[in-house]
Protein backbone atom coordinates (compact mmCIF):
# COMPACT_ATOMS: atom_id res chain seq x y z
CA UNK A 1 0.00 0.00 0.00
CA UNK A 2 2.39 2.44 1.20
CA UNK A 3 5.08 0.91 -0.95
CA UNK A 4 4.34 2.76 -4.64
CA UNK A 5 4.06 6.19 -2.46
CA UNK A 6 7.22 6.12 -1.21
CA UNK A 7 8.52 5.15 -4.62
CA UNK A 8 7.20 8.57 -6.30
CA UNK A 9 8.45 10.64 -3.17
CA UNK A 10 12.08 9.01 -3.80
CA UNK A 11 11.37 9.70 -7.43
CA UNK A 12 10.52 13.23 -6.57
CA UNK A 13 13.74 13.47 -4.81
CA UNK A 14 16.34 12.51 -7.26
CA UNK A 15 14.12 14.44 -9.89
CA UNK A 16 14.44 17.63 -7.75
CA UNK A 17 18.11 17.11 -6.80
CA UNK A 18 19.18 16.61 -10.33
CA UNK A 19 17.20 19.66 -11.09
CA UNK A 20 19.45 21.60 -7.86
CA UNK A 21 22.42 20.20 -9.54
CA UNK A 22 21.66 21.10 -13.03
CA UNK A 23 21.37 24.61 -11.36
CA UNK A 24 24.35 24.18 -9.55
CA UNK A 25 26.33 23.23 -13.20
CA UNK A 26 24.72 26.29 -14.92
CA UNK A 27 25.97 28.22 -12.05
CA UNK A 28 29.18 27.43 -13.11
CA UNK A 29 28.92 27.00 -16.57
CA UNK A 30 30.30 30.68 -18.23
CA UNK A 31 30.02 30.94 -22.29
CA UNK A 32 33.85 30.75 -22.39
CA UNK A 33 32.73 28.97 -26.46
CA UNK A 34 30.35 31.75 -27.19
CA UNK A 35 30.40 30.37 -30.69
CA UNK A 36 27.17 31.45 -32.05
CA UNK A 37 24.45 28.62 -32.72
CA UNK A 38 26.98 25.91 -31.50
CA UNK A 39 24.01 24.21 -29.74
CA UNK A 40 26.26 22.11 -27.69
CA UNK A 41 28.51 25.31 -25.95
CA UNK A 42 25.57 26.89 -24.82
CA UNK A 43 23.25 25.74 -21.39
CA UNK A 44 20.04 24.74 -22.50
CA UNK A 45 18.13 27.51 -20.64
CA UNK A 46 15.14 29.54 -21.67
CA UNK A 47 12.27 28.16 -24.38
CA UNK A 48 8.87 28.85 -24.85
CA UNK A 49 6.34 29.98 -22.22
CA UNK A 50 2.97 31.90 -21.63
CA UNK A 51 2.19 34.35 -19.20
CA UNK A 52 0.38 37.33 -18.17
CA UNK A 53 2.44 40.47 -17.15
CA UNK A 54 0.96 43.16 -15.02
CA UNK A 55 -0.67 45.26 -16.89
CA UNK A 56 -2.83 41.89 -18.12
CA UNK A 57 -0.93 41.54 -21.53
CA UNK A 58 0.25 38.28 -22.71
CA UNK A 59 3.90 37.46 -22.82
CA UNK A 60 6.05 34.66 -24.38
CA UNK A 61 9.12 34.14 -25.09
CA UNK A 62 9.08 36.88 -28.14
CA UNK A 63 9.62 39.42 -25.07
CA UNK A 64 13.18 38.32 -24.84
CA UNK A 65 13.88 39.36 -28.59
CA UNK A 66 15.38 42.28 -29.41
CA UNK A 67 16.90 43.45 -26.06
CA UNK A 68 19.26 42.35 -23.06
CA UNK A 69 16.78 40.89 -20.34
CA UNK A 70 17.39 39.86 -16.86
CA UNK A 71 14.78 37.37 -15.81
CA UNK A 72 14.33 36.31 -12.17
CA UNK A 73 11.87 33.70 -10.64
CA UNK A 74 10.69 34.47 -7.35
CA UNK A 75 7.38 36.06 -5.11
CA UNK A 76 5.97 39.13 -3.78
CA UNK A 77 5.53 37.09 -0.67
CA UNK A 78 9.23 36.76 -0.06
CA UNK A 79 10.11 40.18 1.99
CA UNK A 80 14.18 39.36 1.76
CA UNK A 81 15.77 36.96 -1.05
CA UNK A 82 13.69 38.26 -3.86
CA UNK A 83 13.51 42.68 -2.96
CA UNK A 84 17.29 42.75 -2.75
CA UNK A 85 17.55 40.38 -6.61
CA UNK A 86 15.24 43.00 -7.76
CA UNK A 87 16.65 45.84 -6.08
CA UNK A 88 19.69 44.67 -7.75
CA UNK A 89 18.24 44.01 -11.06
CA UNK A 90 16.72 47.57 -11.21
CA UNK A 91 20.20 49.30 -9.92
CA UNK A 92 21.99 47.12 -12.66
CA UNK A 93 19.52 48.45 -15.71
CA UNK A 94 19.97 51.93 -13.92
CA UNK A 95 23.73 51.34 -14.77
CA UNK A 96 23.17 50.41 -18.11
CA UNK A 97 20.65 52.85 -18.86
CA UNK A 98 22.76 54.79 -21.31
CA UNK A 99 24.33 51.92 -23.08
CA UNK A 100 20.79 49.67 -23.34
CA UNK A 101 18.06 52.04 -22.64
CA UNK A 102 15.68 48.94 -23.82
CA UNK A 103 17.22 46.60 -21.31
CA UNK A 104 14.45 45.00 -19.06
CA UNK A 105 13.72 42.72 -16.28
CA UNK A 106 11.03 40.37 -16.32
CA UNK A 107 10.09 38.88 -12.60
CA UNK A 108 8.50 35.71 -13.20
CA UNK A 109 6.05 34.53 -9.82
CA UNK A 110 6.65 30.92 -8.53
CA UNK A 111 3.30 31.47 -6.35
CA UNK A 112 0.51 32.45 -9.02
CA UNK A 113 -1.51 31.53 -6.11
CA UNK A 114 -1.13 34.76 -4.18
CA UNK A 115 0.69 36.49 -6.93
CA UNK A 116 -2.14 38.33 -8.71
CA UNK A 117 -1.73 40.85 -11.54
CA UNK A 118 -2.72 43.83 -9.21
CA UNK A 119 -0.48 41.88 -6.68
CA UNK A 120 2.33 42.08 -8.96
CA UNK A 121 1.69 45.64 -10.80
CA UNK A 122 1.99 47.35 -7.16
CA UNK A 123 5.68 45.72 -6.20
CA UNK A 124 7.96 45.57 -9.36
CA UNK A 125 6.89 49.59 -9.66
CA UNK A 126 8.70 49.19 -6.22
CA UNK A 127 11.79 48.35 -8.15
CA UNK A 128 12.39 49.97 -11.30
CA UNK A 129 9.91 50.48 -14.68
CA UNK A 130 11.64 48.31 -16.55
CA UNK A 131 10.91 45.38 -14.43
CA UNK A 132 7.96 43.69 -15.89
CA UNK A 133 5.91 41.31 -13.31
CA UNK A 134 4.78 37.60 -15.07
CA UNK A 135 2.39 35.35 -13.37
CA UNK A 136 -0.18 32.66 -15.15
CA UNK A 137 -1.80 29.71 -14.19
CA UNK A 138 0.02 27.18 -11.99
CA UNK A 139 0.60 24.97 -15.18
CA UNK A 140 2.02 28.38 -16.90
CA UNK A 141 4.49 28.88 -14.46
CA UNK A 142 5.19 25.39 -13.92
CA UNK A 143 6.08 25.32 -17.64
CA UNK A 144 8.12 28.49 -17.17
CA UNK A 145 10.08 27.21 -14.62
CA UNK A 146 11.13 24.10 -16.55
CA UNK A 147 12.17 25.51 -19.32
CA UNK A 148 14.46 28.39 -17.11
CA UNK A 149 15.19 24.72 -15.08
CA UNK A 150 13.75 27.15 -12.34
CA UNK A 151 13.16 25.26 -9.04
CA UNK A 152 10.48 25.67 -6.62
CA UNK A 153 8.26 24.03 -4.03
CA UNK A 154 5.49 25.35 -1.74
CA UNK A 155 6.03 25.08 1.86
CA UNK A 156 2.99 24.29 3.59
CA UNK A 157 2.49 26.70 6.56
CA UNK A 158 3.01 23.59 9.06
CA UNK A 159 6.07 22.43 7.52
CA UNK A 160 7.76 25.79 7.80
CA UNK A 161 6.85 26.66 11.11
CA UNK A 162 5.12 29.61 9.86
CA UNK A 163 1.18 31.37 9.62
CA UNK A 164 0.83 30.78 6.14
CA UNK A 165 2.48 28.63 3.08
CA UNK A 166 6.06 29.89 2.23
CA UNK A 167 7.92 28.92 -1.20
CA UNK A 168 11.37 27.67 -2.03
CA UNK A 169 13.07 28.90 -4.91
CA UNK A 170 16.34 29.22 -6.85
CA UNK A 171 17.30 32.58 -6.47
CA UNK A 172 19.18 32.94 -9.84
CA UNK A 173 19.25 36.22 -12.27
CA UNK A 174 19.49 34.93 -15.84
CA UNK A 175 20.85 37.34 -18.72
CA UNK A 176 19.51 36.92 -21.85
CA UNK A 177 21.30 38.44 -24.90
CA UNK A 178 19.09 40.67 -27.53
CA UNK A 179 18.53 37.44 -29.88
CA UNK A 180 16.56 35.63 -26.70
CA UNK A 181 19.60 33.35 -25.97
CA UNK A 182 20.71 32.22 -22.94
CA UNK A 183 23.93 34.10 -21.68
CA UNK A 184 24.80 33.11 -18.05
CA UNK A 185 23.22 33.05 -14.44
CA UNK A 186 24.04 35.50 -11.65
CA UNK A 187 23.80 33.95 -7.82
CA UNK A 188 21.76 35.73 -5.28
CA UNK A 189 24.65 38.52 -4.06
CA UNK A 190 26.01 38.97 -7.47
CA UNK A 191 26.58 43.16 -7.92
CA UNK A 192 24.98 45.53 -10.01
CA UNK A 193 28.53 46.53 -11.33
CA UNK A 194 29.26 42.81 -12.43
CA UNK A 195 25.77 41.95 -14.04
CA UNK A 196 26.17 46.00 -15.76
CA UNK A 197 29.55 44.75 -17.46
CA UNK A 198 27.89 41.30 -18.83
CA UNK A 199 24.81 43.27 -20.59
CA UNK A 200 27.15 45.62 -22.29
CA UNK A 201 29.21 43.39 -23.39
CA UNK A 202 26.08 42.17 -25.23
CA UNK A 203 25.71 45.92 -26.36
CA UNK B 1 -6.01 71.85 25.34
CA UNK B 2 -6.83 69.23 23.24
CA UNK B 3 -3.81 69.63 20.85
CA UNK B 4 -1.48 69.91 23.65
CA UNK B 5 -2.76 66.61 25.18
CA UNK B 6 -2.59 64.84 21.88
CA UNK B 7 0.97 66.18 21.76
CA UNK B 8 2.17 64.95 25.17
CA UNK B 9 0.52 61.82 24.11
CA UNK B 10 2.77 61.65 21.27
CA UNK B 11 6.07 63.05 22.98
CA UNK B 12 5.96 60.29 25.29
CA UNK B 13 5.44 57.31 23.08
CA UNK B 14 8.34 59.05 21.03
CA UNK B 15 10.16 59.00 24.53
CA UNK B 16 9.54 56.05 25.32
CA UNK B 17 10.05 54.45 21.47
CA UNK B 18 13.80 56.17 22.06
CA UNK B 19 14.36 54.60 25.23
CA UNK B 20 13.78 50.69 23.57
CA UNK B 21 15.82 51.46 20.76
CA UNK B 22 18.92 52.50 23.09
CA UNK B 23 18.71 50.16 25.95
CA UNK B 24 16.38 48.12 28.21
CA UNK B 25 16.71 48.06 31.69
CA UNK B 26 18.71 44.78 31.42
CA UNK B 27 21.45 45.56 28.95
CA UNK B 28 19.56 44.44 25.36
CA UNK B 29 20.29 46.96 22.81
CA UNK B 30 18.49 47.30 19.68
CA UNK B 31 20.06 49.39 16.95
CA UNK B 32 20.04 50.32 13.52
CA UNK B 33 16.26 48.87 12.95
CA UNK B 34 14.28 49.52 9.23
CA UNK B 35 11.81 47.72 7.59
CA UNK B 36 11.31 47.28 3.88
CA UNK B 37 8.60 49.22 1.74
CA UNK B 38 6.17 46.85 0.33
CA UNK B 39 3.66 46.91 -2.44
CA UNK B 40 -0.04 48.77 -1.86
CA UNK B 41 -1.78 45.05 -1.48
CA UNK B 42 1.18 43.25 -0.33
CA UNK B 43 0.47 40.24 2.32
CA UNK B 44 4.06 40.76 4.14
CA UNK B 45 7.15 42.44 4.98
CA UNK B 46 10.15 42.24 6.69
CA UNK B 47 11.87 44.10 9.61
CA UNK B 48 15.54 44.07 10.23
CA UNK B 49 17.79 45.38 13.09
CA UNK B 50 20.78 44.07 15.18
CA UNK B 51 20.57 42.95 18.81
CA UNK B 52 23.45 43.31 21.50
CA UNK B 53 23.72 42.27 25.16
CA UNK B 54 26.11 44.13 27.08
CA UNK B 55 26.54 41.17 29.64
CA UNK B 56 25.07 37.34 29.79
CA UNK B 57 22.38 36.46 27.32
CA UNK B 58 19.09 37.32 26.50
CA UNK B 59 16.63 35.35 23.55
CA UNK B 60 14.04 37.12 21.91
CA UNK B 61 10.92 35.29 21.90
CA UNK B 62 8.20 36.94 19.77
CA UNK B 63 7.54 40.29 18.20
CA UNK B 64 4.10 42.15 18.24
CA UNK B 65 3.14 45.42 15.91
CA UNK B 66 -0.13 46.97 15.26
CA UNK B 67 0.36 46.95 11.35
CA UNK B 68 0.25 43.20 11.19
CA UNK B 69 -1.80 40.60 12.29
CA UNK B 70 1.01 38.26 12.97
CA UNK B 71 4.91 39.01 13.72
CA UNK B 72 6.99 35.58 12.93
CA UNK B 73 10.68 35.24 13.97
CA UNK B 74 12.42 34.13 10.12
CA UNK B 75 15.71 32.85 9.05
CA UNK B 76 16.40 32.63 5.69
CA UNK B 77 18.86 29.48 4.05
CA UNK B 78 20.30 29.73 1.03
CA UNK B 79 20.88 25.84 -0.13
CA UNK B 80 22.75 25.36 -3.47
CA UNK B 81 21.39 28.77 -4.46
CA UNK B 82 17.80 28.20 -3.33
CA UNK B 83 16.07 30.19 -0.98
CA UNK B 84 14.15 28.46 1.98
CA UNK B 85 12.28 30.44 4.52
CA UNK B 86 11.42 29.20 7.81
CA UNK B 87 10.09 30.46 10.92
CA UNK B 88 12.61 29.98 14.00
CA UNK B 89 11.32 29.80 17.49
CA UNK B 90 13.77 32.08 19.48
CA UNK B 91 16.47 34.80 18.65
CA UNK B 92 19.31 34.45 20.99
CA UNK B 93 21.76 37.47 22.36
CA UNK B 94 25.11 37.35 23.57
CA UNK B 95 27.02 39.46 24.82
CA UNK B 96 30.06 39.81 22.77
CA UNK B 97 28.61 38.89 19.58
CA UNK B 98 25.72 41.44 17.97
CA UNK B 99 22.98 39.32 16.32
CA UNK B 100 22.20 40.75 12.63
CA UNK B 101 18.91 40.39 11.91
CA UNK B 102 19.50 41.15 8.16
CA UNK B 103 18.26 40.53 4.67
CA UNK B 104 19.17 36.63 3.26
CA UNK B 105 18.90 35.59 6.36
CA UNK B 106 17.41 36.08 10.14
CA UNK B 107 14.12 38.73 10.03
CA UNK B 108 11.21 39.86 11.62
CA UNK B 109 8.31 38.87 9.43
CA UNK B 110 5.29 41.04 9.27
CA UNK B 111 2.42 38.96 8.09
CA UNK B 112 -1.02 39.79 7.06
CA UNK B 113 -0.15 43.48 6.90
CA UNK B 114 -3.01 45.87 8.28
CA UNK B 115 -1.62 48.63 5.75
CA UNK B 116 0.91 49.19 2.98
CA UNK B 117 4.72 50.05 4.53
CA UNK B 118 5.34 53.52 2.66
CA UNK B 119 8.78 54.51 3.16
CA UNK B 120 9.55 57.35 5.25
CA UNK B 121 7.06 56.04 7.45
CA UNK B 122 7.42 54.77 11.14
CA UNK B 123 5.98 51.49 12.46
CA UNK B 124 5.53 50.06 16.09
CA UNK B 125 7.51 46.75 17.19
CA UNK B 126 7.38 45.39 20.31
CA UNK B 127 10.49 43.05 21.00
CA UNK B 128 9.75 40.55 24.20
CA UNK B 129 12.95 38.96 25.17
CA UNK B 130 12.93 36.28 28.22
CA UNK B 131 14.83 38.18 30.95
CA UNK B 132 14.55 42.09 29.19
CA UNK B 133 11.01 41.86 28.76
CA UNK B 134 9.50 44.11 26.33
CA UNK B 135 11.35 46.97 24.55
CA UNK B 136 9.43 48.48 22.15
CA UNK B 137 11.56 50.03 19.28
CA UNK B 138 10.09 52.71 15.92
CA UNK B 139 11.19 50.94 13.01
CA UNK B 140 12.01 53.46 10.25
CA UNK B 141 10.70 52.28 6.43
CA UNK B 142 13.28 52.55 3.85
CA UNK B 143 13.45 51.27 0.36
CA UNK B 144 11.73 48.08 -1.01
CA UNK B 145 14.69 46.41 -1.61
CA UNK B 146 17.35 48.21 1.14
CA UNK B 147 19.95 46.64 2.72
CA UNK B 148 21.72 47.81 5.39
CA UNK B 149 23.79 50.90 5.54
CA UNK B 150 22.45 50.93 2.30
CA UNK B 151 20.95 54.14 2.39
CA UNK B 152 22.70 55.61 0.01
CA UNK B 153 21.59 52.84 -2.82
CA UNK B 154 17.74 53.05 -1.82
CA UNK B 155 18.06 56.40 -4.57
CA UNK B 156 18.77 53.53 -7.06
CA UNK B 157 15.36 52.11 -8.86
CA UNK B 158 13.07 54.40 -7.45
CA UNK B 159 11.92 58.26 -8.15
CA UNK B 160 11.15 56.08 -11.12
CA UNK B 161 7.79 56.23 -10.50
CA UNK B 162 7.16 57.20 -14.32
CU1 LIG C 1 10.14 35.40 6.22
Amino acid sequence: MKRPFLLGIAALAAALALLAGTVLLTEQMRPGSSTADGGSGRADIGGPFTLTDHTGAPVTEAALQGQVSLVYFGYSFCPDICPTDLQVIGETLDLVQDDLPEAQGLFITVDPERDTQAQLAGYVSLFHPHIRGLTGTPEQVAAAAKVYRAYYKKVSAEEAGSSDYLMDHSAFIYLFDRQGQFVRVFGHGAEAAAIAEAMRALK
Amino acid sequence: MKFFAKHLAFASLASLMMMGMAHAADGVSVSEPFARATAPSAKAGAAFLTLSIASGEDKLLSVASPVAEKVELHNHIMEDGIARMRAVDAIPVVAGTPTALKPGGLHIMLIGLKQQLKEGDTVPLTLRFEKAGDVVVAVPVKGAGVRPGGDDHSGHGHGHSH
